[in-house]
């Protein structure tokens, strides 16, 4: 009797976290451990998808950086900024079939402008994400390709 | 006790008069002239002809049970409603894309179990699909979905869009409420992002940004019901594609509000309702009926208070 009350306790947990990750998108959401989940609460700056990688990827920018995004058209981006670009891997929208939505994290990289010439690359990948060395070529490039979004129009 | 009997006798008559009354009284179900034959393969074709069309064609095959009144004055209003939404056989007055959005969205109302109605093919069981006729209808919008490089009138457009918007000193002003009487609400760009989504049956990314009640909420584990005040804008883009897959956000193209508030929008699910279109933000909707569009497209999402995205768990303090 004992076993199937706790049988069944257990069952009833196994629902609600069912339902909980019905609500949310937990694989794609940043763990609560992990230091850098204040990425994903950025300014959106834009989006973008990879078909053929099955990827989407968000770019976020706090105050200064989505500001200047926003109001300019070059890539001088003042002191203080701040670029994440968070990337997924894709899975299918269970709610609308027509639609893929963020799945997995695969990458975070984040640029931060410690003064307009000093230019800092961060990047996270793996999992759980892991900082991971770049070397100054490969550095440059992606800074290059991150600072280079232009915003998407915001009326 | 004689009397009683006498009594009881007279009202049987009576309900028997009022029955056969209204069998003559209360709409009545027509099928006006089909205006196209729908061009979809035949094995698509058999599969909406029993399961859709009759509430969305003017090809209405009513059982004898559907024909007694009261029960025929609720068939022919959900009938005349459900034509609104959808008639196949006044195809042809839908734009190719229109087509297309009518197309996946009835397919999700079935793959989610809102369509057909429970008490419709509870009575009418033929109209039920299976998991074959499911597949035939998938197959078939998947075939519709082209992913194509943009051409350059496209990017031109981008362009030009961007360029007039980036740094502009004038503001868009007076923008007008949705029929509804809501509010354009310009913060939304400082929302925080819950979800994107790109959307393949139409060519467009969409990015939802929540409000600060919305965003406490995610924290809090309260979302399902969402608290008042908790407000969304889903913001869309053409997709630009290159050669190589690449998407990056083309022309905007709307913006779209749900306001929760039980009590205020309590005649539209709970939530106000609201899409401005274009740059010139023109707030889409003739009259403010249009938000039955919205809740009936959320309906089979109403076990998640009529929302259909599933958030990110943001956490941080």
């Amino acid at each position: 009797m004992k076993d199937i009350i706790r049988l069944s306790f257990l069952s009833l947990l196994g629902l609600a976290s069912c339902a909980k990750e019905h609500l949310y998108n937990e694989s794609a959401s940043l763990a609560d451990s992990t230091k850098i989940s204040g990425v994903l609460e950025g300014k959106v700056i834009t989006s973008m998808v990879d078909k053929k990688e099955k990827t989407m990827s968000t770019l976020y920018g706090n105050d200064i950086a989505a500001e200047h995004a926003r109001s300019a058209k070059d890539e001088k981006y003042p002191a203080g900024s701040e670029l994440s670009l968070v990337t997924w891997s894709q899975k299918d929208d269970i709610h609308w079939y027509g639609a893929n939505i963020p799945g997995e994290i695969k990458s975070v990289e984040i640029v931060k402008y410690v003064s307009a010439d000093s230019i800092i690359l961060e990047s996270y990948e793996g999992k759980p994400l892991q900082l991971k060395k770049t070397d100054i070529e490969s550095a440059d490039k992606k800074i290059g390709y991150i600072t280079g979004q232009r915003a998407a129009v915001l009326p | 006790m004689k009397m009683m009997k006498k009594n009881s006798v007279l009202i049987f008559v009576v309900a028997i008069l009022i029955f056969i009354a209204m069998q003559y009284a209360g709409p009545d179900i027509k099928n006006p002239p089909v205006t196209t034959a729908l061009p979809v393969p035949d094995d698509v074709r058999l599969v909406l002809k029993k399961a859709c069309y009759d509430c969305h064609s003017n090809e209405t095959q009513l059982l004898w049970f559907d024909k007694i009144a009261p029960a025929s004055w609720m068939v022919a209003q959900d009938i005349a409603d459900a034509r609104k939404v959808l008639n196949f056989s006044t195809w042809d007055s839908l734009a190719p894309a229109d087509q297309k959005a009518k197309l996946f969205e009835a397919f999700n109302q079935i793959s989610l179990g809102a369509m057909p109605l429970k008490q419709y093919a509870a009575l009418h069981p033929e109209a039920k699909l299976s998991a074959v006729d499911i597949s035939v209808l998938k197959n078939y919008i998947t075939s519709l979905v082209s992913v194509k490089t943009s051409d350059t009138s496209r990017i031109h457009a981008a362009n030009k869009q961007y360029n007039e918007w980036v740094g502009a000193k004038t503001k868009i002003e007076n923008v007008k409420p949705s029929p509804n009487g809501i509010e354009y609400i310009p913060d939304f760009k400082n929302w925080k992002v819950i979800s994107t989504s790109d959307r393949f049956d139409n060519g467009t990314m969409r990015v939802i940004v929540a409000n600060d009640i919305a965003v406490k909420a995610i924290k809090e584990n309260h979302i399902n019901p969402w608290p008042n005040g908790a407000t969304f804008a889903k913001i869309g883009w053409e997709e630009l594609i290159d050669s190589t897959g690449k998407v990056n956000s083309g022309e905007f193209r709307q913006v779209e509000f749900m306001i929760k508030d039980d009590k205020k929008y309590e005649k539209t699910a709970g939530w106000g309702w609201a899409r401005w279109k274009g740059m010139q933000l023109t707030p889409y909707g003739k009259t403010e009926t249009f938000t039955q569009e919205c809740i009936n497209c959320h309906k089979p999402v109403k076990d998640n208070d009529f929302v259909f995205t599933m958030p990110l768990h943001l956490k941080s303090k």
